[in-house]
């Protein structure tokens, strides 16, 4: 992991920009982090939860079975992993659109933000944002990029935003009759709770592949 | 850890006695290294958070997102370091007082327990057998060579 680029290396935003971008990318690697380090002790516990499966019933004895104790601490392990991925969801979500934001308005040469909209991209966003900002063409947005690497982001977002297709019909198929806009104000992370699966699942690593990128994007534009 | 006694070594107990105290040693070394481990992780993420906090300290509330982060995922492994504690002090609570009790049955040299009561032997004990259990002298339950001379009936 390089360090995230000094406010010198980007002298075209504001410093509020600047650290918004910086604490969301510290954010988005802290809950990352917690996320890997959750998801190998619950299927550390699992994989031991099913070692014991073969366990004689009656070797065991007393009132709880070592089999129903290893499942049990094994799901609450992954409630803990299920929640640091809700978490980790908001943030990765909100770094993602910030960024890509930030880009495009200096590409665009648009006003710096203001600190009410910067505040504003540090919540998590809606489905329909979070597909808007996935749908600004990269090719515009990147400077002194090959052609391969255009290319390589332009098939990570096409395949995100193909995915976020899949999460919006499975959000229709929980509210039914729901409109189309009223969807779009979704949030992923809603899906978290409680007895629903999670429609993050495959979403979080290609996310947070675009969400780093995009600070050294933003530098090696500003430095073009 | 030792090993858990081999069936020799533990000769003068009944086979649902050595079961019994088998089947909630091992309980333990599941859960309180469990325990452990997310309390260990709850001391990280605090040490963590509080340098984020420090170097976040001058940033607008709204920017401060490393911060925000920590909390959250605190809170979060807070509620599973609760967890795996409050199943390891069932079972540790539990293994202090069947563990006890056996003992005190081996030096007292009273019949072995049935296997209804080395059953509820293996619940989570209420405060006061658990109080009680701790009350009985030590002196008594570890008589020095003499407890190997048990082992050995």
């Amino acid at each position: 992991m390089t360090d995230f680029p000094s406010f010198h290396e980007l002298p075209g935003l504001t410093s509020d920009e600047h650290q918004a971008l910086r604490s969301m990318s510290r954010a988005c690697q802290i809950a990352d982090g917690e996320r890997q380090a959750a998801y190998a002790t619950a299927s550390r516990l699992s994989r031991l939860s099913d070692a014991v499966e073969d366990l004689e019933p009656g070797t065991d004895g007393g009132p709880t079975s070592f089999r129903e104790l290893t499942h049990e601490l094994a799901g609450q392990a992954w409630d803990w992993d299920t929640a640091v991925e809700q978490i980790t969801c908001w943030y990765v979500t909100a770094y993602t659109v910030l960024g890509i934001t930030v880009l495009d308005r200096i590409v665009h040469g648009k006003p710096p933000l203001t600190a009410e909209q910067l505040h504003r991209l540090t919540r998590e966003p809606s489905l329909g944002e979070l597909r808007a900002a996935l749908l600004i063409p990269v090719r515009d947005l990147l400077v002194r990029r090959s052609e391969v690497e255009i290319t390589r982001q332009e098939h990570r977002r096409a395949e995100l935003v193909d995915r976020l297709g899949s999460v919006k019909a499975a959000i229709q198929t929980w509210l039914e009759d729901t409109p189309d806009h009223v969807v779009d104000q979704a949030r992923i992370s809603v899906s978290g709770a409680k007895d629903t699966d999670e429609v993050w699942t495959g979403l979080l690593d290609p996310l947070i592949a675009v969400a780093e990128q995009t600070p050294y994007e933003i530098s090696n534009h500003l430095r073009g | 850890m030792p090993n858990f006694p081999a069936p020799e070594a533990l000769a003068g107990l009944t086979t649902a006695e050595r079961q019994a105290l088998r089947s909630t040693t091992r309980a333990c070394r599941l859960l309180i290294p469990a325990s452990f481990e997310s309390r260990a992780l709850l001391e990280r993420l605090a040490s963590q958070g509080d340098d984020i906090e420090e170097d976040e300290a001058e940033l607008p509330d709204t920017l401060q997102a490393g911060t925000a982060a920590m909390d959250d995922l605190t809170a979060v492994a807070r509620a599973w370091h609760e967890n795996a504690r409050r199943l390891a002090v069932q079972h540790a609570a539990a293994l202090t007082v069947l563990g006890t009790a056996i003992l005190q049955r081996l030096a007292y040299d009273e019949p072995p327990s049935d296997v209804d009561r080395l059953s509820a032997l293996q619940e989570e004990p209420t405060i006061g057998d658990l109080h009680r259990v701790l009350l009985v002298p030590a002196a008594d339950l570890l008589p020095g060579d003499a407890n190997i001379e048990f082992a050995q009936q």
